[in-house]
């Protein structure tokens, strides 16, 4: 039992020090650092507002935190799934020599996303403390959602890691179904003025649910409805669910295609 | 170097607190904006009117609200002895000379227009101004269902009101008497007033009819209470305003009493087509994610397809009749291999010993015999590594497609063929508890693919490893160093990927440091340095711990100069007499001669002798004599 739990610490040892090591890698060479991730976001927040919050002024209140709230959970998604994707390939001869789990580095990236949002976070509460947003109890609900996307993310992150070892395209691929996947999340645009059909399919999308869920607790002060919450739960269970199988049962062959 | 250095952090530390003073003033001062401190203003169409005595003149009243214009209530006051209301508001008080403007609606646009129309009546001098003035922000409009049920949506924000409004009126020339009864004008001017309104107004359809009666109870809430009563007097506005229950039954009379602008978000007018687009995007949509899956699925089942054929493949192989015939086809090779072990950490010359002629061949029966030896000397120790009839198998495509697309092509032609390699091909052996196993053989001939199966990195294709994993330790030279991360960061990074604890380098640091002799570096990033002290910290981190139970050194013995390579040799020995297992792999011959008390030699995959280290590489360097020789 004893060895089991220093097992696990160990685990998160590596999972810390690999996240530290990209991290440090990502800003090795910029001057600002880390403090671009709050910086980043800010930023694009105001360049957004400046194009789209007179275009929507009617239908979004308050565009800038609207915007926002959208683009960090977009960031944290798009960040954890696409540097998982090439976690197993980057790190091949670590994955060959080091006797370590192997959805180690899958993880890692992911947390990696995690602390990156972290950071972000900063600039929203910054801006949640410009804007006034009252402090309402359902903003605790914030972090449930992320719990959501996060859980999300690393399903898909397994399945992506896997297929990219076998093929490259899947690089490709995956970045016009992210550019799909952003417009329809609604970060910029209320979701009101899409056709019906295309707002059916939108309200079915994983990221633009936990978008919307984010969006009620932190700006509506609502608790998000009950078909949010099963919606967010069966993504996250199936995406898990799938990205685990798919691993397992690639595992031996990843290893020896990489 | 280091002063740059410090000059950088310096500076960077001038930059984030410049940052941190910045949004510290941001967040000080930008509350003070507020961004919910709407404002509007309700002025007049012109500075001032100059209408002639007797005639009819139209005021234009305008509500402006940055945030868009809701609902408002304005009360516009006038000069009951020079002026004469004849219409365009919603009500009026003519012995105080006040008109009320309600509306309930707004359209959400900075700006909404009013237009009232007075009579001048005598020559005279006066103003009309806005008494008192509601307007509230423009929020999302109330969804108005089909049925007519009216579902409000968030409530809206008063705005407050700056800027009073005035505007003088001077009436020139003398008037005839004013005839004309109240109760008539509004009626009247309900065609001019239509005339002057914009266009969209017409338009207004029975739909904003039903959602009259419930927002009059908004009206009412909105509109203080001194100021109903006056409405009253006006038959028609009455209707509208204080007679919620009952269904306003003619359009016309809301439509003139308070021009209705209703603001849809959804756009409602123009759907068919729209959803004729989508409906075409989404199959597109739908058709390529289907046939990406396809692609893949088509893809996935060619692997299957391939490691059914493998698996047949083995189940040959292991028919000993059809081994015979075709074991002379397998290729043997590992590209990867020759990379990583030649990284020019060492070279072969260096090492090898001279030897003389006089090597003998063994044949298959005098490896059995050796095997036989070894396991009758040491049957009462523990086994500790058994590895039984292990085979490892790669797939290498003899084509490499350039794409998904290219691969397809190739898969349509079935072009696409691969490679069985061999890396291991049933090898078997055992190592008991204490001994010092070297493992030999030339480059990719499986040695390395060997280790990764016993430390438990690659599980083979066939046959079985049984080892205490949790026991063995593989020491590799910098795994997982970082090029980018300074030596201090990598030690840490390096020695986690290894299995160390963080308290555990936080108390061997020093020591990790010391032994590869970098104490001046430990900032410096790893890219500045030689191969020479990246190997040397490698080994350092690597060695740091107390001997695990099993070690396997994977090509740790050549490393920087020679009194580094003294230094290490010294420190593997202290591991080695510490009671560990050792296996260990290496080029060197000497090295191998110096330490251990067996060794396995591994040609093309397959085991070719196990035994004694002397007689083991007598032959080996036999082999390699009698090939060179070939080949001059």
């Amino acid at each position: 039992m004893k060895g089991r739990f220093s097992d696990i610490l160990q685990y998160v040892f590596v999972i810390r020090e690999l996240t530290s090591r990209e991290i440090k890698r990502k800003y090795a060479r910029s001057s600002l650092g880390i403090i671009w991730s709050v910086l980043n976001p800010l930023l694009m927040m105001v360049v957004m507002s400046l194009i789209f919050s007179t275009m929507f002024k009617k239908s979004i209140e308050n565009f800038p935190i609207y915007y926002l709230t959208g683009q960090t959970v977009w960031g944290l998604f798009n960040g954890a799934t696409n540097s998982a994707m090439t976690a197993l390939v980057d790190n091949k001869t670590l994955l060959i020599k080091a006797k370590l789990p192997k959805h180690t580095f899958i993880l890692s990236r992911v947390y990696t996303a995690l602390v990156n949002f972290g950071y972000t976070c900063i600039a929203y509460i910054l801006m949640l403390l410009v804007f006034r947003i009252k402090f309402t109890l359902t903003m605790l609900l914030f972090p449930v959602g992320i719990f959501f996307a996060l859980v999300f993310s690393i399903g898909l992150g397994y399945l992506l890691a896997t297929e990219y070892v076998f093929f490259d395209d899947i690089k490709y691929l995956y970045g016009i179904f992210l550019t799909l996947l952003m417009y329809m999340s609604a970060i910029f645009y209320p979701v009101e003025n899409l056709p019906e059909v295309v707002q059916k399919v939108v309200n079915m999308n994983p990221v633009y649910l936990v978008i919307l869920f984010s969006r009620e607790c932190v700006m509506y002060g609502h608790v998000p409805e009950a078909w949010v919450w099963a919606r967010l739960s069966a993504w996250s269970v199936a995406s898990v669910v799938l990205g685990m199988i798919i691993f397992r049962v690639q595992e031996n062959k990843i290893m020896q295609t990489i | 170097m280091k002063s740059a250095k410090t000059n950088n952090r310096i500076g960077s530390i001038l930059r984030i607190a410049v940052m941190m003073i910045f949004t510290a003033v941001c967040v000080v001062l930008v509350p003070s904006l507020d961004a919910y401190a709407a404002e509007a203003y309700v002025t007049f169409g012109s500075e001032s009117y100059t209408p002639k005595a007797g005639k009819e003149f139209k005021v234009g009243v305008y509500v402006k609200c940055m945030d868009g214009v809701g609902a408002s209530s304005l009360t516009i006051g006038y000069d009951p002895n020079c002026l004469e209301y004849v219409g365009g508001g919603s009500g009026y008080d003519l012995e105080n000379g006040l008109v009320f403007i309600v509306d309930d609606i707004g359209n959400g646009a900075n700006s909404k227009k009013f237009m009232l129309v007075f009579k001048a009546k005598t020559e005279s001098f006066s103003e009309i101004h806005a008494v008192a003035n509601f307007v509230y922000t423009y929020d999302f409009p109330d969804v108005i269902m089909e049925d007519g049920t009216v579902v409000p949506c968030a409530d809206p924000v008063e705005c407050t009101i700056t800027g009073s409004a005035m505007a003088p009126v001077m009436i020139q020339g003398t008037a005839p008497k004013p005839e004309e009864k109240p109760e008539e004008k509004p009626e009247e001017t309900v065609n001019q007033q239509e005339e002057t309104e914009d266009v969209e107004e017409q338009t207004e359809e029975p739909e904003v009819i039903a959602e009259v009666p419930v927002e009059e109870q908004q009206i009412e809430e909105q509109i203080p209470e001194e100021q109903v009563p006056v409405v009253i007097d006006a038959p028609v506005i009455s209707e509208t305003v204080e007679e919620n229950t009952e269904e306003p039954s003619v359009p016309d009379t809301i439509v003139e009493a308070n021009p209705l602008y209703f603001y849809d978000g959804n756009n409602d007018n123009e759907p068919e087509k729209q959803v004729d687009e989508s409906a075409i995007l989404m199959l597109i949509l739908v058709g390529s994610a289907i046939a990406l899956l396809l692609l893949l699925w088509m893809s996935r089942d060619e692997f299957k397809a391939r490691k059914k054929e493998a698996k047949l493949y083995v189940d040959a192989l292991e028919d000993p009749n059809y081994e015979d015939e075709n074991t002379d086809e397998f290729i043997i090779e590992l590209p990867d291999e020759n990379k990583t072990q030649d990284d020019g950490l060492y070279s072969e010359d260096d090492i090898i010993t001279d030897i003389g002629e006089d090597t003998t061949t063994f044949s298959d029966d005098d490896l059995q015999i050796i095997n036989m030896d070894e396991r009758l000397a040491v049957d009462d120790r523990e086994r500790v590594i058994s590895v039984k009839d292990v085979t490892m198998e790669f797939h290498l495509s003899t084509y490499n497609p350039s794409g998904l697309k290219d691969y397809l092509i190739q898969m349509v032609k079935r072009n696409i063929s691969y490679r069985r390699l061999y890396a291991l091909h049933h090898v078997s052996f055992d190592v008991y508890k204490g001994e010092v196993v070297g493992i030999i053989g030339t480059n990719g001939s499986g040695k390395s693919t060997l280790l990764k199966i016993v430390s438990g990195a690659l599980r083979p294709t066939s046959g079985s490893v049984t080892v205490d994993r949790k026991k063995v330790q593989l020491l590799t030279l910098g795994t997982g160093f970082d090029m980018e991360l300074t030596a201090r960061e990598n030690v840490y990074l390096n020695g986690s990927i290894i299995g160390y604890s963080r308290d555990f380098l936080d108390k061997h640091y020093d020591d990790i440091v010391k032994f590869a002799e970098l104490e001046d570096f430990m900032e410096e990033k790893v890219k500045n340095f030689s191969s020479g002290m990246v190997s040397r910290l490698g080994f350092a981190i690597a060695t740091a711990g107390d001997a695990a139970e099993i070690l396997i050194l994977d090509e740790v013995l050549s490393v920087g100069d020679e009194f580094f390579k003294k230094k290490s040799l010294a420190r593997i020995r202290e591991m080695i007499h510490g009671g560990s297992t050792v296996l260990i792999v290496s080029h060197g011959i000497g090295t191998i001669l110096d330490n251990c008390t067996k060794c396995v030699w591994i040609e093309k995959g397959e085991l070719r002798m196990v035994g004694n280290p002397q007689e083991v590489c007598d032959a080996y360097q036999h082999m390699e004599n009698s090939e060179s020789a070939v080949g001059a």
